[in-house]
């Protein structure tokens, strides 16, 4: 094989080469790193005399993308990824995938499409990629991985999930009354049939959107489904979601004013499967923003209503597959237990992702979130939010706080229903525009939170009451030009008790089981970085990994690792 | 203006609608909870007449849902019926009692307690008021019950070996009423220990009174064995009549049989559907010699052969209730 993977790089090389030669018809992007790891781990316990004190891992790797372009309406991209794991040598340790490949265009001037690997969204409760809360408040250390991570799994900042299908759009535009309407539709296939007991699954839907300039109406589907027909199945699967949303945005004052609404309704339904039932439900969700450019200040509040029984799987998919076990040290101790996941793990290991939406409403770690866990679709819960912001207009500072005041819609066993209060604030301090400095940067950032789920009851057995508390300080200084120094603390403590919600297939709560938790980890870090331009950094970091279970539980350690970071985008 | 108050409307529309407040799941107190007995076992009746269609229904409350068992215990027989549940009730949906058993012997008239228990929490309740006063009555066509003797007209033939036995006996412990046959003895010249013959012209008929469709009719028979047999072979014969001529014919008509082997000690039941009933040749299947349809409205001799091997020594089988019924085995 491995003379055919040279062939093929110097073709797409060859190819590209020439593209540049042609009037940039064909042209190549893509990103490139490499990253080594050298991890030492270390622990007080007694009864781990096993688990390896140094690990060494790393990879190096090439996305490269051609870019086909022959007319100003069609264009092809394909990406091949070369990664060589350190460790492989003379080519046993490189692997050679495609990563992507889709074809795009217009058609007739005004039709928009795109075949094969389509990046779509549509609302927060319909189909979107909901970024957990776990990894909201990355600092500019746990960063670093962690968007490499996202890189890896397509996710995008605009919580787009990939698909493989095909999309198009297209607008009318209207002189009159209404501005435009936009069209959009997508199909795409999340899993395939194997001939016999599993039908091809697809996720199918589209919107349409008027737009009037201050107000706008749209209307969004969804369904994910089995596609009848494909093997010798008789059961299907089905998950349709409608929702309407609504827009007004008014100025008064120099205050800009906007009212959002989305409301809709849900089914989710095995056809056939006598044992299934049939789960239905409605959402809404009001929020009201108001906001300053002139004094940087912005308010947001909201309410919502997720039913217990409201299902979309497209909005409910977790980014984080918390059934999965950590790639370093998945085993430790001398009882080679599996280590739990961490927010080092959960920093750079790809392997935790998901990249497939689910119609499961799957497992979730009240640690990182036991209130929104599948986001804001996140079913059975109803309450306020607010936000306010406020950026400096000469960019000297900013902050925002968050509050999420929710509680159960229906109660879990009990008619006493679960409060889960979420609070969160971040800030950024410039102290070099403070200091009027050009030249040299000193940034901070901080962020704190804390969330609180608890339920009290006539009945000992029915109180609950856990809570996380979560920090985040980074700070990012100039060395020399373009050398900076970075630091990053952050920690994230658990500790109390819940009763949590064990389902079956369909989603439906079969039983309970007891969670309590005393547990603490940080990771504390510094190191320097290199920009050679926007897109071409160099870093090198040392951070220390540590987790605490104070219950015992599991064993507490601490991972000291070094990193090399190069990374590129061309 | 007119678009925001259909806006409005449509969002209040929404807003407005009920949902189902039933919390989800299992509840927590019938996981958390603690265990109270709300309302003690009762029954609906002391005297139950099983024969008139009477029935009894216990009823009991509970604090929390758990797994509960209800033995219902003849005093006199052993017999035994058992109810199992999980809920936080118990009542007619679950603990409906129509005088069957679930392990023979079948109830007689006798008086009987009922044990309410649950495992889990460690609480029993018992009533040790209840009286049978007639037993149920089983819609079938009985062959023998052996609670009236030895019918004349049957065929008994039993050889003169070691330790024969090969009559009625008399025992509370029997699995119907109060008797039951016991074959038993050792033969070292022959296989066959002893036979019944039960003609249909013993009860005064040319044939059994069945039904013709072989689907819906179902042989059963009680058996049990001493623990230490283990040689017993049981094989009944079921002659058809298919010329109407009031003998069998071996050479032209069906003889279908059910040979038994491995009998369990404790009393149980065997039933088959006379549609599955084979020819048997030597203990092999064969083809029957008549028209090879089964006729049970055309049956005119059962017969039991009790058999053993000569060579494995003494065997013993007891066998009680022979009975034909329709549509379904036997619920005793």
């Amino acid at each position: 094989m491995k003379p055919n993977y040279i062939l093929i790089t110097a073709i797409t090389l060859c190819i590209a080469s020439m593209g540049f030669a042609q009037e940039q018809k064909i042209w190549v992007s893509g990103a490139a790193r490499a990253v080594m790891y050298g991890d030492k781990y270390n622990t007080d316990a007694e009864n781990d005399t096993t688990t390896a004190r140094k690990l060494e891992s790393g990879h190096a790797m090439v996305d490269l993308g051609t870019n086909i372009q022959p007319n100003d309406n069609v264009l092809i991209k394909a990406m091949v990824r070369i990664r060589n794991d350190y460790g492989g040598f003379w080519g046993s340790g490189v692997t050679f995938d495609v990563r992507q490949l889709y074809m795009k265009g217009i058609i007739g001037g005004f039709l928009r499409y795109q075949l094969g690997d389509i990046d779509y969204r549509m609302t927060p409760y319909t189909f979107h990629n909901n970024t957990g809360l776990v990894n909201q408040f990355a600092g500019v250390m746990s960063s670093v991985p962690l968007d490499q991570v996202r890189y890896d799994v397509f996710y995008m900042d605009d919580n787009t999930w990939r698909q493989q299908g095909a999309a198009v759009d297209f607008a009318l535009e209207f002189d009159q009354y209404i501005k435009e309407i936009e069209f959009n539709g997508f199909a795409t296939r999340t899993r395939p049939t194997n001939f016999s007991t599993q039908d091809d699954r697809i996720y199918s839907g589209g919107s349409v959107i008027l737009k009037q300039g201050k107000f706008n109406l749209g209307g969004q589907y969804a369904n994910l489904f089995d596609l009848i027909g494909t093997s010798d199945n008789t059961m299907y699967f089905r998950n349709p979601v409608i929702t309407g949303t609504a827009e007004i945005s008014h100025e008064i004052s120099g205050i800009d004013l906007n009212a959002a609404v989305e409301t809709g309704r849900s089914r989710m339904e095995w056809q056939n499967d006598t044992n299934a039932p049939t789960l239905e439900d409605y959402f809404y969700d009001i929020r009201l923003k108001a906001s300053s450019k002139k004094y940087g200040l912005t308010a947001e509040v909201g309410y919502r209503d997720v039913g217990a029984n409201f299902r979309s799987a497209g909005a409910q998919t977790m980014q984080l597959n918390y059934a999965r076990a950590p790639l370093a040290y998945d085993r430790y101790g001398n009882a080679q237990l599996t280590r739990q996941i961490g927010l080092m793990d959960i920093n750079r290991d790809a392997s935790l992702y998901n990249m497939q939406i689910s119609e499961q409403l799957a497992v979730y770690d009240p640690r990182y979130d036991n209130a929104t866990p599948y986001g804001r679709a996140t079913p059975n819960r109803k309450g306020f939010s607010a936000m306010v912001g406020y950026e400096n207009p000469e960019e000297k500072w900013k902050f925002k706080v968050n509050a999420d005041l929710l509680s159960d819609v229906v109660g879990q066993g009990t008619a006493a229903l679960k409060s889960y209060g979420t609070y969160t604030a971040d800030g950024e301090v410039r102290i070099d525009k403070f200091l009027g400095w050009d030249k040299r940067k000193i940034q901070l950032n901080a962020m704190a939170g804390m969330q609180q789920t608890s339920r009290s009851g006539q009945e000992a057995f029915e109180e609950v009451d856990l809570a996380s508390t979560f920090a985040t300080f980074s700070l990012t200084s100039t060395i020399h030009k373009e050398l900076e120094l970075i630091a990053e603390y952050r920690l994230w403590q658990t500790n109390g008790s819940d009763q949590l919600a064990e389902r079956n297939t369909y989603t439906q709560i079969i039983d309970y089981s007891e969670y309590n938790i005393d547990y603490n980890e940080s990771i504390l870090g510094a190191g320097i970085q290199f920009a050679f331009s926007d897109d071409i950094h160099l870093r090198g970091m040392w951070q220390r990994f540590e987790f605490q279970d104070n219950q015992d539980l599991a064993l507490p350690y601490n991972i000291d690792t070094w990193t090399i970071f190069f990374t590129m985008k061309f | 203006m007119k678009k925001y108050i259909l806006l409005t409307t449509a969002i209040l529309a929404f807003i407005a609608c009920d949902r189902e407040t039933t919390p989800l799941g299992p509840e927590l107190n019938d996981i958390y909870g603690e265990f109270q007995v709300f309302e003690a076992l009762q029954s609906s009746r002391s005297d139950v007449d099983f024969a008139s269609g009477q029935t009894i229904t216990f009823t009991a409350r509970f604090s929390k849902t758990v797994d509960w068992e209800l033995h219902v215990i003849g005093q006199t027989s052993g017999a035994h019926k058992l109810f199992r549940g999980k809920s936080k009730v118990v009542d007619a949906s679950n603990a409906n009692w129509n005088g069957t058993t679930t392990d023979l012997p079948m109830f007689k008239q006798e008086p009987c307690i009922a044990v309410l228990s649950v495992p889990d929490e460690n609480f029993s309740d018992t009533l040790d008021n209840l009286i049978v006063s007639e037993t149920r009555v089983i819609d079938g066509v009985v062959i023998a019950d052996f609670e009236s003797g030895i019918n004349p007209d049957w065929n008994i033939f039993a050889q003169s070996g070691a330790d024969m036995s090969f009559n009625i006996v008399a025992s509370d412990s029997a699995p119907q009423q109060g008797n039951y046959y016991d074959m038993g003895g050792e033969v070292s010249w022959d296989y066959l220990i002893g036979l019944i013959d039960f003609p249909a012209s013993a009860y005064g008929e040319d044939v059994f009174p069945l039904s013709d469709n072989p689907n819906n009719v179902f042989f059963n028979v009680f058996l049990s064995k001493p623990e230490s047999i283990n040689n017993e072979i049981i094989l009944f014969r079921f002659f058809e009549d298919e010329n109407g001529d009031g003998t069998f014919q071996e050479a032209s008509e069906d003889m279908y049989a059910l040979e038994l082997q491995g009998i369990k000690p404790e009393w149980h039941t065997v039933s088959v559907r006379y549609s599955d009933l084979i020819s048997l040749v030597n203990g092999q299947p064969a083809s029957p010699n008549g028209n090879g349809v089964h006729e049970p409205h055309k049956l005119m001799q059962v017969s039991v052969l009790f058999l053993a091997d000569p060579a494995t020594g003494y065997s013993q089988t007891l066998m009680d209730n022979i009975i034909f019924t329709p549509n379904d085995s036997i619920q005793p």
